[in-house]
């Protein structure tokens, strides 16, 4: 018995360390397997489980004027999401949330219910305070929902300059103005992290190694004067009442530097509520809109042919009564003139007496002129969208463009182009590109991409300016634009909308006056740009664009405490303004 | 021999409490440099608010309407304190 059993045992024994031996062997295997062949696979899905990369998001730059007053700037705000698949409760947790934020429980359920299988979905961003106490107070389980940081864009003068700041939507993308334009230095770096998360997605630790903070954006200067802009928009709300138009614009700039002091266009809208603005009121219509500028090109193109030497100051210009024959059609004026002086072909706005200069000059000059002054070209304000307007190639031109493009027809041009030709003549005869960037605050500065060039000798923009320009608003079609502290040179202009046939419509004008002041040393030069004007009697420029420029130039010499160099008109145009008013 | 061994023992386990206490020291660091950024993140939330605020008391558009509307006030008392020349004894 003993001795059958005692292999019997040893066989056993054997097989029991065998068994024991493979099955560690199989645990080897499978050790070395894991720690050692399939290592970075586990490791890199370790990873992936506990660690969560994070975007910091940058602090948008701010927006300053050219006095450092706040135009746009930027605040954290909570925004507040869950995760629909850890709800546990639907209408309890619907409830909860409804009650806090004022939403309707059962649309908050049915969303929840809807999107079961998400992980994310935003329930209400940009809370208020009051609302974020709320949901803290609410102590809804953790996992299911939390707040999540991000900057909303605040505009702490109201709609103030709205077309020429832009604005940005929920997600903080610009639309428009600076704010898209700069976007690229606005916007700043997001900075990136890592942490550490358990296995009920808590945070248990910050890899601080791995964290890039976030770089804020830069804060640029603009040009704009912030009164300055609050001056023109009041005077052009008061222009929309009392003519009622499909719109209008007004820009101001400095002619010595081509910053632009305010531009404004209506109808207008607030940045902070993009929701509630008006279909046509996104366009800026000083840089897009372009039109027939009319007779505000007059001395752009005479201040060229003088200095072409291809007229001269004294010359006198036959104005045919009023009809002139100029090729296969027939040019006429307003009145009949006769026998007009150079000067008074400005003063009276004749449109045959620029069509003979349109002769003298020829198709290549004007053409030329009118290239050297950039238009059909963007002037390169920094604003998104501008339009070149519309300069027909020489070879197009025909004799009719002898006669039209002198009285501003057969062209478009933004009324921005139109100001700048102006500033080139009142700063003495020289092109600067109009600009809005004056630089940054608490960065390196970048200098603006200004351009200048000498177009016209100063001796002949002063004749043009002091002589002719002065004599429009003094005793010709610019009257209503007198003012009584200041000597002011300008000119009207207007222009006759396309009727859908294609045919100038007599019915539906465009009425502009581009002025500066003072004369002898201007600080600003204005335009203002009125379409369509419906009421107030007339929708000439002289009787609807002039008096509000006129205003525009009286309020913001004022309020640059420009000392009066026109004492002598004081009795004669104060009660003019005192009526407006 | 024991001695030996307990010298080692004790050796190693300073050793560890040593690397403990450095471990504790810092993630006590990394907890205040995590507090540090965001006690500066909430001050410069607070900055820009607080400069938000400035500037809408400060904007123009609230200030003009109310210094002119002084100024009509102060024009129009001064015009009721000129006594008219047949008035004046």
């Amino acid at each position: 018995m003993s001795t059958s059993s005692e292999p019997r045992l040893a066989w056993r024994s054997i097989s029991v360390q065998l068994v024991v031996t493979l099955v560690w062997c199989v645990l080897m295997g499978r050790m070395v397997q894991v720690q050692w062949v399939q290592r970075e696979k586990f490791a890199s899905r370790a990873t992936r489980q506990q660690q969560h990369a994070e975007v910091i998001p940058s602090r948008p730059g701010d927006l300053y004027d050219r006095r450092g007053r706040l135009l746009a700037t930027t605040v954290a705000v909570q925004s507040l999401y869950i995760d629909p698949a850890r709800v546990v409760d639907s209408f309890r947790t619907a409830c909860v949330l409804a009650n806090a934020l004022g939403l309707d429980p059962t649309e908050v359920q049915q969303r929840i219910i809807d999107h079961r299988e998400k992980r994310f979905m935003w329930i209400k961003r940009r809370l208020s305070e009051a609302e974020v106490s709320q949901i803290l107070a609410a102590n809804l389980p953790a996992p299911e929902w939390s707040f999540r940081a991000e900057y909303q864009r605040v505009y702490p003068q109201g709609a103030l300059a709205a077309h020429v700041l832009g604005w940005r939507d929920i997600d903080g993308t610009p639309h428009g103005g600076v704010e898209e334009f700069f976007h690229t230095r606005l916007r700043g770096q997001p900075g990136r992290r890592t942490v550490v998360r358990d296995a009920r997605s808590f945070v248990i630790n910050v890899l601080e190694g791995e964290t890039t903070p976030a770089q804020p954006g830069e804060n640029i200067q603009l040009t704009l004067d912030t009164v300055c802009q609050l001056h023109v928009e009041r005077r052009m709300d008061e222009l929309m009442q009392t003519h009622q138009p499909v719109g209008a614009c007004a820009t101001v700039l400095d002619p010595a530097t081509g910053e632009v002091l305010a531009m404004v266009s209506r109808p207008a809208f607030d940045p902070s509520h993009p929701e509630a603005a008006p279909p046509d009121s996104w366009r800026n219509l000083s840089i897009q809109a372009a039109y027939e500028p009319g007779s505000t090109i007059k001395p752009v193109i005479v201040a060229w042919g003088l200095d072409q030497e291809k007229l001269h100051t004294s010359d006198t210009l036959n104005c045919e009564r009023g009809a002139y024959r100029m090729g296969p059609r027939v040019l006429h004026d307003h009145h009949r003139y006769g026998v007009l002086s150079l000067k008074d072909v400005l003063v009276k706005s004749s449109n045959i007496g620029m069509a003979k200069i349109g002769e003298t000059l020829t198709n290549p000059g004007l053409h030329d002129l009118m290239t050297r002054f950039n238009f059909g070209q963007r002037t390169g304000i920094e604003l998104p969208g501008e339009l070149p307007g519309t300069l027909h190639p020489l070879e197009k031109w025909t004799i009719y463009s002898t006669g039209s493009i002198p009285m501003g027809q057969e062209m478009l041009a933004t009324p921005l182009q139109i100001l700048a030709a102006h500033a080139a003549l009142a700063n003495g005869g020289r092109w600067i590109t109009p600009h809005l960037y004056l630089g940054s605050v608490g960065h390196a500065s970048i200098a603006p991409n200004v351009m200048s060039t000498d177009l016209v000798r100063p001796e002949t923009t002063r004749w043009v300016v002091e002589e002719a320009m002065v004599d429009v608003v003094q005793r010709g079609t610019g009257t209503k634009a007198r003012l009584a502290d200041y000597s002011l040179f300008g000119k009207t202009g207007t222009s006759q909308k396309m009727d859908p046939d294609g045919q100038y419509s007599h019915t539906r004008h465009i009425s502009s006056f581009v002025c500066g002041a003072p004369v002898k040393n201007p600080r600003v030069v204005v335009i203002v740009t009125v379409d369509e004007p419906t009421r107030g009697g007339s929708d000439y420029g002289g009787m609807v664009a002039a008096p509000a420029a006129a205003d525009i130039v009286n309020d913001l010499l004022k309020y640059m405490q420009v000392p009066s160099d026109h004492p002598t008109q004081t009795v004669e145009a104060a009660p003019q303004k005192a009526a407006r008013r | 021999m024991f001695f030996r061994f307990c010298a080692a023992l004790s050796l190693v386990v300073l050793i560890a409490a040593a690397g403990i206490a450095v471990e504790k020291q810092l993630l006590d660091m990394k907890r205040t440099q995590t507090l540090q950024v965001y006690r500066l993140e909430q001050l410069e939330e607070k900055y820009a608010r607080l400069k938000l605020r400035t500037q809408e008391l400060g904007a123009p558009s609230r200030l003009m309407e109310s210094l002119e509307q002084a100024e009509a006030e102060r024009a129009a008392r001064r015009r009721a304190t000129v006594v008219p020349l047949n008035n004046r004894r």
